[in-house]
């Protein structure tokens, strides 16, 4: 059974144990932090097993390189920092994977351009509407070019500020700010009138 | 003072400050096109912080088992360093000395039986993707002097396909490209060409490292960790047992 403490290490703190190669130091930051990252990776690539392996690469990357971390921002931002690039890296791969294999999509594959948006009238209850739209807000989110991803699950998901987001990132503000416009009225294009039934049956 | 579309976000987001956010405010009560955008990218916002946390299961156990375990050195970067070794004795043998480049043509044998003392290192090709020639002359007949040193296991030569040895991938901002030119440092290597606050300015860097062959999986799996990469080309290797690794850094300052 875990001792309770009213010591609770900082981050700081135990980043600097982690680097002089204390274990335990590293799976107590890893335990403050991997729901985040783990919602991270499984929002941007769209699936929780993908994202598992990816956020496990993450953190074994960190430890690789934390020699190398200077503090300049928080352990939270350079973590997502890293899983981010890896997604973006799994991504970049998959697609050139796809591409080398010159597989075709099809108009019913689900990569394809049309989204099977529920239609609101047709009867479903109210939690069976939600969960559709659950299903085809990620499809959506999915759809989005990476840069555009990236904001929004930053902004909407992990509940970071323009200024966060700006930093992680390592772009300006104002971009931080554009991406988000546009993604979100791309998401809405999509959603259509699904998403008012979906909020009135929620 | 008008009011972007983005500017409803912002202020959905509380990113804008009081006179500001008041501004906005008054712009979405009086304009339909705004109002309607704000209770479109409002609903979004709920939809997006609504969607389930992913189950997730613990993932301290599986690594902090791999920490445990030395750092693997998987198929693609023991391919790599097989070939940026292999292309490197290729190049040694091949490459011309810089000050006469009419020795250009010289066969491959004078470069051997005259090692260098201190030779001036050759400068980087002007090219990312530096193809490496094979030797002209079959390595088998190369002559060698009485006293010389024996040379390199040469054979491995022939196995050097006739393409580049590139790695890519992206740095994305400079923070992380001077993170790269620390762990080359820490690798045991060192940065002829250093990063320079100019160069990051330009949006592109470049890191050049010579770096002992046996260091570089293991530099390569820490790059790797700072991500996406544009490109990185070897010149091969060196003396020494040194590899020179050429890292092209892309330094984002806005959107991609």
């Amino acid at each position: 059974m875990a001792l309770w403490s009213p010591f609770r290490a900082s981050d700081d703190e135990l980043v600097r144990r982690a680097r002089e190669g204390d274990v335990r130091a590293f799976a107590d930051l890893m335990e403050r932090h991997q729901a985040r990252v783990l919602q991270l990776c499984a929002r941007f690539l769209g699936d929780e097993g993908l994202g598992e392996d990816v956020a496990q690469e993450a953190f074994l990357a960190a430890w690789n390189a934390l020699g190398g971390f200077r503090g300049d921002s928080s352990f939270s931002t350079w973590i997502q920092r890293i899983a981010l690039n890896r997604c973006r890296n799994r991504r970049m791969a998959d697609r050139r994977r796809h591409r080398d294999q010159h597989v075709v999509i099809g108009p019913s594959d689900e990569d394809g351009p049309d989204l099977d948006v529920p239609d609101p009238g047709v009867g479903p209850d109210g939690a069976r509407l939600a969960d559709e739209v659950d299903a085809v807000i990620e499809r959506g989110l999915a759809d989005l070019d990476d840069e555009h991803r990236a904001v929004l699950v930053l902004r909407d998901v992990q509940d970071l500020d323009y200024e966060e987001i700006a930093t992680l990132l390592g772009i300006p503000r104002g971009t931080v700010k554009s991406r988000i416009h546009r993604a979100r009225a791309a998401l809405a294009a999509v959603l259509g009138a699904t998403l008012p039934a979906a909020e009135r049956a929620s | 003072m008008s009011v972007s579309h983005a500017d409803v976000d912002a202020w959905l987001d509380g990113d804008l400050d009081p006179v500001r956010a008041a501004e906005v405010a008054r712009a979405v009560d009086q304009d339909p096109t705004l109002a309607a955008i704000a209770d479109r990218h409002r609903a979004i916002r709920l939809r997006l912080r609504a969607l389930p946390a992913p189950a997730g299961r613990d993932l301290r156990a599986a690594v902090l088992a791999r920490i445990g375990a030395p750092r693997p050195r998987v198929g693609l970067r023991v391919e790599w360093l097989g070939l940026a070794v292999a292309a490197g004795a290729v190049l040694w043998i091949a490459w011309p000395a810089p000050p006469a480049p009419s020795t250009a043509s010289s066969p491959a044998a004078l470069r051997l039986v005259s090692p260098p003392v201190a030779p001036p290192v050759p400068p980087l090709p002007e090219v990312h993707e530096a193809r490496v020639p094979r030797p002209a002359a079959p390595l088998a007949s190369v002559p060698s002097e009485p006293h010389a040193t024996p040379p390199l296991p040469l054979p491995v030569a022939e196995e050097v396909p006739p393409a580049d040895v590139v790695l890519t991938w992206a740095l994305p901002d400079a923070a992380d490209a001077w993170m790269a030119h620390r762990l080359a440092g820490r690798a045991g290597g060192h940065v002829p060409v250093p990063l320079g606050a100019g160069d990051l300015d330009d949006g592109a860097a470049s890191l050049v490292v010579e770096v002992p062959a046996d260091a570089l999986s293991d530099l390569v799996t820490d790059l790797q960790a700072l991500g996406t990469v544009v490109r990185a080309g070897t010149d091969g290797l060196l003396r020494d047992g040194l590899v020179r690794v050429r890292i092209d850094v892309t330094v984002q300052t806005d959107g991609r």
